[in-house]
């Protein structure tokens, strides 16, 4: 337990200082086990680095417009992830956040939404097809 | 006799056995294990037999998964593959979409890292996207085609160049073709004016 509330202590430190203006994200243990962390409606821009057992990741009501190709590839055992509410871009940057939304369709707590381009607007990122991707390759 | 027939259907039982379960492997039951055998992709089984349920291919030097090579193993229900250098580059496409197409329960996705190109270093092979991938690839008739094209400009710069100079030169000679014959009508001219002028005093002289 000492041991779970000092790994949050530095968790809200280490994430507080990977972004250092507004407020820093909020950290958690759960019980029996796990890790909350929670960056909602914090203006973010981008995603902090996030410790590797996170557990439930809430980011929901940012202005995260992409998802860096990798980010979620350590976080192996989320198990709830809340990315709603963010003005995500759908271009071909956004391939990465929708391979993975695809395939962890069962942690996505709501689906995020793309608020550009205009042929996309409001459509979930899961919802674009491979079509659309194809003009990424060249 | 019998020892004979013996002797020839040994090689056969051998054969069979060996394709049972692979060189450099161990089998029990559907258990195919060849985990921690230092193996290649190139040293790597060819087929493995069709009943085989759990493979175990991690710890390993594996840089690709030859194509189609789990396609045919119907009853497989686990492989594992982590702890293996792989390479993400075009070839490791099968292998993203062997994983891809797998149910994320069985977490068999999970230890897949690239080890290289290094922009891709670390990368989980499932979540990589075909641009990444693509990126990475370097077909030997793309550098070809790259290497033509450049000889075709300089071909075209060279002809160019050709063209221009020709076309100096050309001009260079209309002008002192021209200047040549000027020259020569001037002194026609000036050779005519001179026998009229002696033929003239000499019709004076006459008088």
């Amino acid at each position: 337990m000492l041991c779970s509330l000092i790994l949050a202590v530095f968790l809200v430190w280490a994430t507080s200082s990977a972004h250092t203006t507004g407020r820093p994200c909020l950290c958690s243990a759960l019980l029996p086990e796990g890790l909350q962390v929670n960056c909602s409606s914090l203006d973010l821009v981008e995603l902090p680095t996030l410790p590797s057992d996170t557990t439930e990741l809430h980011v929901q009501d940012n202005r995260l417009t992409s998802v860096s190709p990798g980010h979620f590839d350590r976080l192996v055992a989320l198990k709830k992830v809340s990315l709603s509410g963010n003005p995500f871009h759908c271009d071909c940057r956004i391939q990465y956040l929708r391979i993975w939304l695809l395939r962890n369709r069962a942690v996505v707590l709501k689906e995020p939404t793309c608020a550009g381009p205009d042929s996309v607007v409001q459509k979930a990122t899961t919802e674009l097809s491979d079509e659309y991707f194809s003009s990424c390759l060249y | 006799m019998k020892g004979l027939l013996l002797l020839c259907l040994l090689p056969l039982f051998g054969g069979q056995r060996s394709s049972a379960c692979p060189h450099l492997c161990s089998c029990h039951g559907g258990q195919v294990d060849c985990s921690s055998r230092s193996l290649t992709s190139s040293s790597l089984p060819t087929s493995f037999t069709a009943g085989t349920t759990s493979l175990f291919l991690h710890n390993n030097l594996l840089t690709h998964l030859p194509n189609g090579l789990l396609d045919d193993l119907t009853s497989l229900r686990s492989v594992s593959l982590h702890g293996n250098p792989w390479e993400c580059d075009c070839g490791v496409l099968y292998l993203r979409a062997w994983l891809l197409r797998q149910p994320i329960s069985l977490k068999s996705h999970l230890g897949v890292n690239c080890s290289s190109p290094p922009g891709l270093r670390g990368r989980l092979v499932v979540y990589l996207t075909e641009k990444e991938v693509l990126e990475s690839c370097h077909y030997w008739y793309c550098d070809l085609a790259l290497a033509s094209q450049v000889c075709l400009f300089v071909f075209v710069v060279v002809q160019a160049a050709l063209l221009v100079a020709l076309i100096v030169f050309l001009r260079r000679f209309e002008r002192l073709f021209k200047e040549a014959r000027r020259t020569s009508e001037e002194n026609f001219t000036f050779g005519e004016g001179l026998r009229d002028n002696i033929y003239g005093s000499l019709k004076d002289g006459s008088i």
